[in-house]
């Protein structure tokens, strides 16, 4: 595995960093897609009989990796007289050049088991964050959010008992992601609060964040260090 | 104009034209002092060493207060002990490099609203400017002041309010080359090799120590040689990694406190930054031999019999300073700079600035910023230890205030203490 990383920045008023991360993996192991690994199962003979044995199968996948960050300070001083918010950006991009993304054959999977984890020849992540802190730090705010589009996923057709299972591209609208707002308290030295509400959402509850999508939380963390 | 009618109580003197190329053969650090400064006033009348002054008779020193600190004494309380002028000399490593080098230094003319373009060429080490003409070269004497070296400083940050004192509180451990180049104390001169070829001029580390959940937070800070953009990494504890980010912008408060990061030090950016105008010479009363006792007690440096939390117990004697107008440049829609004009008053035989006082974009009177300093234990061969700082919000009466533990300088820091990798050493 090679990786590489390089930051720079655009000098002020816009003061906006930059960051990219690249990395290369020659053979990443990835399960493979059940249906095509059932295809062509073992036979072993125990005690007599006879059972199907169905082995983890596996490729080894030339993967490249990309990401590129932005951190953006900046003023809104009717809102916020004293502190900048900070937004920060990020994309990151998974190539896999050996994959075809309907090749039922070839199909690898994120999860082993999770046939619904099907891995796309290009996949995308999205987060964003948007923060600053107010009366010296008193109260904090922050926003943050992420996408993964999903463009390949499995279907399912049912004839009678029988289940056939394909490969289907998707629209880029297609996928799941989280949102996600606190806010932090600080009170004096020692105690610590803050209020957070996150809300997952996602097509398939298998699939990168959709797992999460019934899993909604509002918490309160109070914390007093000593 | 302007500048003269928000100043009214200050007796302030036209700097008198002196060759710059005055001769420098015989400076000492004996005589350091008497060439390069000047005399200040002598007492007003019915006011010595060992009085105090407070609101009931600060008229007495008449224009020794500037504007800011009076409302400072008359609003929050503040009570100055006075004690007798003593004057100030550096090491005899940067007389020497005065003596020899000022001669060379020469101002490049550049457009003034220009921040980018290094404004002072063949500068090697010492005072700049032995006798400043300008605006401009009295920022340069500032930025180029005796402070050692290098420094370490650990120092607690309080944050008050005048209704309910200390409401916050933090401490930090601050290590900082000063002088990459132009070194005059400590071995090698003028430059250190490695920083110094990539045109560092300066290089620090400060690690918080308190609170919990702000320990082993830890930036490290680098400022070029030339008028480019601070560049800081952060090392975040929770996230176990570094990240690089612009960092003491200017306009920026340093950790969510009432002092930017220009301010510290008086004024911590490029001479470049500022549209500077000398609008004289006065003499002011300032903490530069304060008496603050440095140590784990150094807290009670705050405690007084007067009301307000704002009162800081330090020594107040006459100094003479030169009067700096400035006005930033960097200052746009996208970033707009919070200050309208700030008036710095540079202490005209140390260069440090013992007082600043910052209007806002709507010419209020807005901050008034004390930095305060003990007499150096070894004069010849150690600067003046910083012993006090105060950041103060006239508009909101709040403050931080940052109290030193230990501070002290030429300590010896080495290039591999100013680096990333130590800054991820650092970590827990």
């Amino acid at each position: 595995m090679v990786g590489l990383s390089l930051e720079g920045q655009v000098p002020f008023p816009l003061g906006t960093m930059l960051k990219l991360e690249a990395a290369l993996e020659p053979s990443r192991t990835f399960a493979r897609w059940s249906a095509a690994a059932q295809k062509d199962p073992e036979v072993v003979q125990r005690d007599g009989d006879y059972f199907e044995k169905v082995p983890f199968q596996s490729r080894k996948l030339l993967v490249f990796n990309y990401q590129v960050s932005l951190q953006q300070p900046f003023w809104i001083r009717p809102v916020n007289r004293e502190e900048p918010f900070l937004l920060v950006l990020q994309f990151r991009h998974q190539v896999i050049p050996g994959l075809d993304d309907l090749d039922r054959d070839g199909a690898v999977v994120d999860v082993p088991g999770y046939d619904s984890t099907v891995v796309s020849k290009h996949q995308f992540q999205i987060v964003g964050a948007l923060s600053s802190t107010f009366f010296q730090g008193i109260f904090t705010p922050r926003v943050v959010a992420g996408f993964i589009p999903k463009t390949t996923t499995w279907h399912v057709e049912r004839l009678g008992e029988i289940e056939k299972w394909s490969l289907k591209r998707q629209s880029a609208r297609h996928g799941s992601g989280f949102a996600s707002v606190a806010l932090g308290f600080r009170l004096g030295d020692a105690m610590r609060a803050q209020v957070a509400y996150h809300h997952f959402f996602g097509d398939d509850p298998y699939d990168g964040l959709g797992f999460f999508r019934d899993r909604d939380e509002v918490n309160f963390t109070f914390r007093y260090q000593f | 104009m302007r500048a003269r009618n928000a100043l009214p109580m200050l007796l302030l003197v036209p700097v008198m034209a002196r060759a710059q190329q005055a001769p420098l053969e015989d400076l000492t650090v004996e005589n350091w002092a008497q060439r390069l400064g000047f005399a200040p006033d002598p007492w007003p009348e019915g006011i010595g060493p060992g009085q105090v002054l407070d609101a009931s008779n600060r008229s007495l020193a008449g224009s020794m207060i500037p504007e800011g600190l009076d409302q400072w004494i008359d609003r929050l309380g503040l009570r100055l002990t006075l004690a007798p002028y003593r004057p100030m000399h550096p090491s005899e490593g940067y007389v020497r490099a005065t003596r020899e080098g000022a001669v060379q230094v020469q101002v490049r003319p550049t457009d003034p609203r220009d921040y980018r373009t290094k404004a002072v060429q063949g500068y090697e080490a010492g005072l700049p400017f032995p006798s400043p003409q300008d605006g401009l070269q009295v920022a340069y004497n500032m930025a180029y002041a005796w402070q050692g070296d290098d420094a370490r400083l650990w120092f607690e940050a309080l944050w008050i309010r005048a209704r309910s004192g200390i409401w916050r509180s933090e401490e930090w451990v601050w290590e900082a080359i000063h002088r990459v180049r132009h070194r005059t104390d400590l071995p090698p001169l003028p430059d250190l090799p490695v920083l110094g070829r990539d045109d560092i001029q300066y290089a620090s580390i400060a690690v918080a120590r308190r609170p919990d959940d702000r320990r082993q937070v830890a930036a490290l800070l680098v400022r070029y040689e030339r008028p480019l953009d601070q560049v800081g990494f952060a090392f975040l504890p929770s996230m176990r990694r570094d990240l690089k980010m612009l960092s003491g912008t200017p306009g920026v408060t340093w950790n969510q406190s009432d002092m930017l990061w220009e301010d510290i030090r008086g004024y911590s950016g490029h001479p470049e930054w500022y549209d500077w105008t000398l609008l004289g010479r006065a003499t002011i009363l300032a903490p530069m031999h304060a008496g603050v006792p440095l140590g784990p007690k150094v807290r009670q440096v705050l405690q007084q019999d007067s009301p307000g939390p704002f009162n800081p117990r330090v020594l107040w004697e006459p100094r003479p300073v030169y009067v700096l107008e400035g006005r930033p440049k960097m200052d746009t829609t996208l970033s707009p700079h919070p200050y309208g004009r700030v008036v710095l008053y540079v202490d005209a035989e140390s260069f440090l600035v013992p007082l600043k006082v910052a209007w806002d974009r709507k010419g209020r009177l807005w901050k008034v910023v004390l930095h305060a300093w003990n007499e150096s234990p070894d004069p010849s061969r150690l600067p003046p230890p910083l012993s006090l700082a105060i950041a103060l919000d006239l508009r909101r009466d709040r403050a931080t205030v940052f109290l030193p533990r230990v501070s002290e300088s030429n300590v010896g820091l080495r290039v591999t203490d100013v680096t990333e990798a130590r800054l991820r050493a650092l970590s827990p």
